[in-house]
């Protein structure tokens, strides 16, 4: 622990798969007096070293081998609430930027920021502040507006489903036919038959795919894409 | 002490002001606003900031749920009438309007203000039904803005903080996943129930069978989360369900 009248370092963990974003990073902390504590190209190593480690600031990059920057800034500060946590990324769209907020991350840099705007950053962050845009923030909102839209549409939805239709739209979307899911679900063809008209109607769709696409939109079911 | 004018029952003297014909001018592309305020004060500063916009117009002011209802039905045309209501009340009636017209005007739209520190009740308004939410500090410029998004069938936030949108859009998805919906017959036998009635009195009030009222007393519990009808009561009440005070008149 620093002594009074010491200045203490601050102390930053670098998580990105580049290593030359990440040896960048390490330069820019370096000359403006920060110690880098460590760095990792994975997820799961930060999760840990940030258990372990403590650092005052945590500099991530969103796309990870392993698993996704708004994942590990959750998990992060799941353990500590107290972290805090910079995104730097080559993403730059509203999305992105709404779904780190929602994460609870301090800062949000696109990788064209210059050396001065990464230091003064980390700077504004480990003094308690965070750091965005007006411009990040007026999309945030707008990208908040959105995402309640989609939750209330996949609740009326929800609403409206029973469970008997659930356990068949899973079914479809496993690309079982009438026959089979009959005699999974122990019913007879005629009944899946109405089950499935009930979801067209419900959906909105004229077919199976059209059943899919929409469910999966809506989140309700989840399609593995090989 | 001031009964609280919003509520649905107990309306002593209600403040309408009456509808302005020339919302009827359709060759102007405005938007007609109706204000649901208990609070002169904060209709009037409303309907001056609002009445600076050319493209909006106060057709309505009402003190309460149920003239904001009654002028909804006297408008001659209720397409894209935007409602700026008052979520901010205990009893959730401002909640309650927002179901009501939600479920019998469908063509309105709701821009609901109140207080956005309390997360949780944000998020039960959009379910509800509002288009729109205004944190009641915000610039009037932000509600203005608000007002003409509902218009446009946006969905929209203003004056949260971006501290405030991780927990918001945390309620959002619980709710989204499973926050209890009670219909509209649950509504209305828990309305009765909350006046002290007995089971039997509620099926013959209503005009159903004592059987169906317990079964549907049952839903509203598991559905709550609770076991009791006190308990029932007090959930349904704070999640804006209910009115506060059962109808005495």
């Amino acid at each position: 622990m620093a002594a009074t009248g010491t200045q203490s370092h601050p102390r930053v963990l670098i998580v990105d798969d580049h290593p030359a974003i990440r040896r960048i990073v390490r330069l820019t902390c370096e000359r403006h007096g920060m110690d880098v504590i460590g760095e990792t190209p994975a997820g799961t190593e930060a999760i840990e070293m940030a258990r372990t480690l403590h650092p005052d600031v945590i500099v991530l990059d969103l796309v990870l081998p392993d698993m996704d920057g708004f994942t590990v800034a959750r998990s992060i500060r799941e353990e500590d609430p107290d972290s805090k946590i910079l995104i730097l990324s080559a993403r730059d769209d509203d999305k992105a930027v709404f779904d780190s907020i929602r994460a609870g991350v301090d800062g949000y840099l696109d990788k064209t920021a210059k050396e001065e705007q990464i230091s003064y950053a980390i700077d504004e962050i480990i003094a308690g502040r965070q750091v965005f845009s007006t411009e990040q923030d007026r999309s945030a909102m707008d990208q908040l507006g959105q995402f309640i839209r989609h939750s209330r549409e996949v609740a009326d939805v929800n609403s409206v489903l029973t469970d008997r239709e659930m356990d068949v739209l899973k079914l479809i979307a496993q690309g079982l036919t009438t026959r089979q899911m009959g005699s999974r679900l122990g019913l007879s063809d005629r009944t899946i038959e109405s089950h499935i008209s009930k979801l067209y109607r419900k959906l909105g769709a004229k077919t199976r795919v059209q059943v899919v696409m929409k469910a999966a939109a809506l989140g309700l079911i989840d399609i593995e894409i090989d | 002490m001031s009964a609280n004018a919003f509520a649905l029952s107990a309306v002593e003297s209600p403040t309408v002001i009456s509808l302005d014909e020339s919302i009827i001018d359709l060759d102007q592309e405005q938007i007609g606003v109706i204000l649901v305020d208990h609070r002169r004060m904060v209709r009037a500063s409303m309907e001056a900031f609002i009445a600076q916009q050319s493209d909006l117009e106060v057709i309505g002011q009402a003190s309460n749920a149920t003239t904001a209802i009654e002028l909804l039905k006297d408008s001659p045309v209720d397409d894209g009438i935007v409602i700026v209501v008052d979520l901010d009340t205990s009893d959730g009636a401002g909640l309650n309007l927002v179901r009501t017209i939600e479920q019998d005007f469908p063509n309105c739209t709701v821009v609901g203000f109140g207080r956005g520190e309390d997360v949780a009740a944000v998020a039960r308004a959009f379910y509800a039904g509002v288009c729109a939410f205004v944190d009641a500090n915000v610039d009037p410029a932000e509600l203005v803005a608000a007002i003409r998004a509902a218009g446009a069938g946006d969905v929209v936030v203003k004056g949260l903080s971006r501290q405030a949108l991780p927990r918001l859009a945390q309620e959002i998805e619980k709710l989204k996943s499973g926050g209890p919906r009670l219909t509209e017959r649950e509504c209305q036998i828990l309305q009765v129930a909350a006046e002290g009635l007995a089971a039997q009195d509620i099926a013959q009030r209503i005009g159903i069978s004592v059987r169906t009222v317990t079964t549907h007393l049952s839903h509203i519990y598991s559905k709550l989360g609770v076991h009791s009808r006190v308990a029932a009561i007090a959930a349904a009440t704070k999640g804006g369900y209910l009115l506060s005070q059962p109808t005495e008149s």
